[in-house]
């Protein structure tokens, strides 16, 4: 049982001492060294009055022990506990590179410090004491105070550069060396031509050691008063997160005008998962708004953050779902209801169908040596619409497959696939259902040849392949109602795939021939190239995928993809070219340069499908970052639909960066083309003074 | 005189020797030198007096130099050391070797112990040896400090 | 002109074959794993190897029209590989791949569940290609040093 503090025994050590009155009193000079557990004290000489419970060190006094950091101090005066006491020229360090010094300081028993004509700063000091940090807090009296781990300050002033921008008569921040601990954080600050003047001051609250909460009601110059809250918590075997926006308020446009009826306007995102053993886990993600336009008004982001739900949403999507999924070494599955509420204006809920359930479930068998593996599974799904049909759908399958190597090098990979569809469609307001049950086959083989020719710095391979593919007929295609499979876009990972169709309701009859060839060279550790060249011809069978899919045609379009990849620079195509007209339906490009001080990233889309109407067909986009000086660089982003000429989203801004500090001046402009709420200009300055926090928008 | 100087100085031993010529007085097996509550104890224990010259008399002690298993004990505090040496005149005791001092609960390890019986100040280590004093230090009960601190406590032994 | 079929000699394709195969914990792992396995031919492998996969899945939304709708969605993973010898901690060969595969953002919203894990496996597939590639390239560059 550890002795008590006070009954602790003191180690001194020093090179010479002398005792005052036979042993009440020792007075050691010449590098003193004195420990009582857990403090320890260094100075030139130390003076030991254990009557008068005083200890007094004088000259390069070094206090270890009384924090994560060690505190200097030209004198000091202590109890004999090397507690409380009084310290002279005092300096502390404190986690993450905090730095506290005063004139005077004085530590009272449960180790709170005061310090008198102090300052505080997470910068780093010149050894030679010249130059001023970037900021510093300076007052005529801080406080570390022990107990509720907090810093206070009497008439602080915030020096930006040796400069006083902000002087304040009382200020106060939570210890940097305090792990979780309750207080105001940050206030957000902003103005926005919609919302007015806006003040959102969060609160963290720990609210135990495996859950904390953070509440910020939020004033704004145009409507009601929002209050915001986040909630986590941390189980034994998973975790859970929540947060939320409540206001009740009339409907505003972009000028802030107030229309529609005043009602209860709230958001909930949030999630959660669990694992019920090594291999598998359930969970549940929530996300629901009062109305399409909630978020947006009160300047949210749709999108929720990413918790490990395995059904993403679209953008403009918020999608509540239960699941269960988890894989072992020879099997997968997945087990997931979910529901959506679409904010895109031109949708309504009512035909948006929700998954209940979608489920998946593969076990894969390792055949004997040389035959391969076959891959059993079962998948389902069934979607049921307030307005509209629903549909059911059950499917069993056995995939085999293989791979042999020939003589000279030849690889040639057998495959053979069965699989049985069981479907039921019903509308109940029309009457009318539908089953269907088909069985369906497939067996094919891809050969490809590579060539190696190592080189002293380019390696090269060159593989060519070729895939023949013969499939069932499927005579039932036309009672089947397409949902799963409802847009296809030919590109490399797809081209030799026996199953080409994202989903099950789309089955390519007949024989089909693909062949294409894959250039790779290699120079250098990391640097590669990479080109690829193939087509797809439909021997027979039917013509089962759009217009846009490139493999309407018997000779379906040219697929073209490359890479390169040098220091510094790379580069990646994606493209489709009609063999007759030579032109380019589809077109994706993205250039990535960067180097120290600029790094750019720009990407070019042009897609000619013409059953995707909604987003932009034809795109740029672009983001960079330039060093300008020192720590001052530039940033910026733009995106811009070239079809209608309209840039959706752009920003520029200048970012000035240190070891202690960030500050972000940045002008945002979106153009979203959202029904009322029009395009949104908005100038955010984001202020980062680590270990104090940030001022930032949402 | 070891502790009080106005009280006598005993002096036992197994056997002594005396050197007439140099006024000296060797003491051996487990001698005792004992001045009031004070005493001093070793193997050996060579005593000078202050006489010079043939047909003097032997005048004081001038000083004893003990050594093997020195003690000096004294109501405030026990020392041990190798070798000790006693000067009458500037009533200073030396101890050297491995010097070990308890006074009450402290313990203090050094390579030289000075006690100056007239004022009770006493001294440990030697600036520049490169040897360190070590000591080890009960702080005072807080009850303690209530008392006064002149009750000095009996030495155990 | 200097090439040779790349599996021609029988070493490279029994060692390929003899690497022990493991990947993380998610789907896309697992499509991975498969796919490097039906690549390798690596299902009796009981050699002295594993090849250690680390992956990491993004999404870069593109074509952002009006009413703020998306047109395309690009899964792009990021593999980092070590092949590990039994027992040793530093990897003997290791490397990084990155892959991309997109969708055209279908109307339905069942269409675009589908679509999207039908994405992630055919990025999985062409990793766990390029991945062969460049371990055959490894063994090859080790056997001619």
């Amino acid at each position: 049982q550890e002795t008590p503090v006070d009954e602790a025994p003191i180690y001194l050590e020093a090179d010479h001492v002398e005792d005052i009155a036979g042993g009440s009193g020792y007075i050691a000079r010449g590098n003193v060294r004195v420990r009582q557990d857990p403090r320890t004290l260094l100075a030139d000489e130390i003076e030991y009055h254990p009557d008068q419970n005083r200890v007094v060190a004088r000259g390069n006094v070094i206090i270890l022990g009384q924090g994560a950091f060690p505190q200097y101090a030209d004198e000091v005066e202590l109890d004999s506990q090397l507690a409380a006491g009084v310290a002279i020229g005092f300096a502390t360090m404190l986690e993450n590179d905090g730095r506290m010094a005063a004139a005077a300081a004085i530590r009272s028993d449960n180790g709170s410090l005061q310090l008198n004509d102090a300052y505080y700063t997470a910068c780093p000091l010149c050894e030679d004491g010249e130059g001023e940090p970037t900021w510093r807090l300076r007052a005529r009296e801080v406080v570390q105070d022990a107990d509720d781990e907090m810093i206070y300050y009497r008439d602080a002033r915030l020096e930006i550069g040796g400069v006083p921008v902000l002087y304040a008569p009382v200020f106060a921040h939570a210890d940097p060396s305090a792990e979780r601990h309750s207080g105001f954080l940050f206030p957000k600050v902003g103005v926005s031509s919609r919302l007015g003047a806006i003040y959102q001051q969060p609160y963290y609250w720990t609210i135990s050691p495996s859950q904390d909460a953070v509440i910020a009601p939020r004033i704004m110059g145009n409507v009601n008063p929002l209050i915001y809250g986040e909630y986590r918590k941390r189980f034994w075997s998973g975790f859970m997160e929540l947060e939320g926006s409540y206001t009740h308020e009339f409907d505003i446009d972009s000028d802030g005008e107030h229309f529609g009826e005043e009602t209860d306007r709230w958001h909930i995102f949030g999630g959660g998962e669990w694992a019920i053993n090594p291999d598998w886990r359930w969970g549940f993600g929530i996300q629901r708004a009062s109305d399409n336009l909630h978020l947006r008004r009160y300047d949210f982001s749709e999108e929720d953050k990413d918790r490990g739900a395995p059904i993403a949403p679209q953008r403009r999507q918020l999608v509540s779902q239960f699941y269960v999924d988890g894989r072992t070494r020879n099997s997968s599955g997945l087990f997931a209801v979910a529901d959506f509420q679409t904010l895109a204006t031109n949708s309504d809920d009512d035909i948006v169908p929700s998954l209940a359930p979608i489920a998946h479930y593969s076990h894969v068998f390792t055949a004997p040596e040389n035959w391969g593996r076959i891959e059993t599974s079962f998948d389902a799904a069934s979607l049921r619409r307030d307005v509209g049909f629903d549909y059911d759908r059950a499917s069993v399958s056995i995939d085999w497959r293989t791979r042999w190597t020939m003589p000279a090098g030849i690889l040639v990979s057998p495959f053979a696939q069965a699989r049985s569809d069981a479907y039921r469609f019903e509308d109940e307001q029309a009457g009318t259902s539908d089953s269907v049950y088909r069985t369906l086959g497939l067996a094919g083989a891809d050969i490809s040849w590579p060539f190696f020719r190592p080189g002293e710095n380019v390696d090269m391979i060159v593989e060519p392949v070729i895939s023949y593919v013969s499939a069932s007929d499927d005579e039932d295609a036309a009672r089947i109602i397409n949902e799963d499979s409802l847009s296809i876009d030919l590109d490399e990972s797809m081209l030799f795939q026996p199953v080409r169709a994202p989903g099950f309701d789309i089955w390519e009859d007949g024989q089909r021939l693909s062949y294409g060839v894959r250039a790779t060279a290699f120079w250098g550790r990391t640097s590669q190239a990479r080109l690829f060249l193939g087509q797809s011809e439909r021997l027979d069978g039917s013509a089962v995928y759009n217009a846009s899919s490139g493999l309407l045609a018997e000779q379906s379009d040219y697929v073209v993809a490359g890479s390169i990849d040098i220091a510094g620079f790379d580069a990646e195509v994606s493209a489709r070219i009609d063999p007759e007209s030579r032109d380019t339906n589809r077109l994706d490009v993205s250039l990535g340069y960067s180097r120290p001080g600029f790094s750019t990233d720009v990407r070019y889309l042009d897609i000619s499908d013409a059953n995707v109407t909604q987003g932009a067909q034809r795109e740029i986009s672009a983001d960079f970052e330039l060093a300008i000086t020192g720590n001052w660089s530039a940033i910026g982003l733009v995106q811009r639909d070239l079809d209608l000429e309209i840039t959706r989203r752009q920003e520029i801004g200048i970012r000035f960066e240190d070891d202690c500090s960030q500050f972000d001046i940045v002008y945002q402009r979106e153009d979203l083309g959202i029904l009322d709420l029009g395009p949104s200009e908005s100038i955010q300055f984001r202020v980062t003074l680590f270990t104090l926090g940030s001022v930032e928008p949402d | 005189q070891i502790g009080n100087s106005s009280l006598p100085l005993d002096i036992e031993a197994e056997t002594f020797e005396v050197l007439d010529a140099e006024r000296h007085i060797v003491w051996l097996g487990n001698v005792h030198v004992v001045q009031g509550d004070s005493s001093l104890q070793a193997d050996r224990m060579d005593v000078y007096y202050t006489g010079e010259g043939p047909g003097g008399g032997w005048g004081d002690i001038d000083r004893i130099v003990a050594t093997d298993n020195v003690f000096y004990i004294t109501p405030a505090q026990r020392a041990r050391g190798d070798r000790g040496v006693y000067e009458l005149a500037e009533e200073v005791i030396t101890l050297t070797g491995d010097v070990v001092i308890t006074q009450g609960d402290n313990v203090i390890t050094t390579t030289r112990f000075v006690n100056n019986l007239t004022t009770g100040n006493s001294n440990f280590g030697e600036a520049g040896t490169g040897e360190r004093v070590r000591m080890v230090l009960q702080p005072a009960r807080s009850t303690d400090t209530t008392e006064s601190s002149e009750a000095a406590e009996t030495p155990e032994g | 002109c200097g090439f040779s079929p790349m599996y021609g000699g029988a070493g490279v394709n029994s060692a390929l074959s003899d690497i022990q195969v493991e990947t993380g914990r998610e789907q896309v792992d697992f499509h991975l794993q498969e796919a490097l396995l039906d690549r390798m031919g690596a299902r009796h492998a009981v050699g002295p190897y594993t090849l250690r996969t680390e992956s990491e899945t993004t999404r870069a939304a593109l074509g952002v029209g009006t009413d703020a709708a998306v047109s395309r969605y690009a899964i792009g993973l990021t593999v980092d590989y070590g092949l590990f010898r039994d027992g040793d901690v530093e990897p003997v060969v290791s490397g990084s791949v990155e892959t991309e595969a997109s969708y055209n953002v279908p109307q339905s919203v069942y269409a675009s569940v589908a679509a999207e894990r039908d994405a992630t496996e055919r990025a999985a597939q062409l990793a766990a290609e390029r991945i062969a590639n460049q371990l055959v390239r490894a063994l090859r560059d080790a056997d001619t040093q």
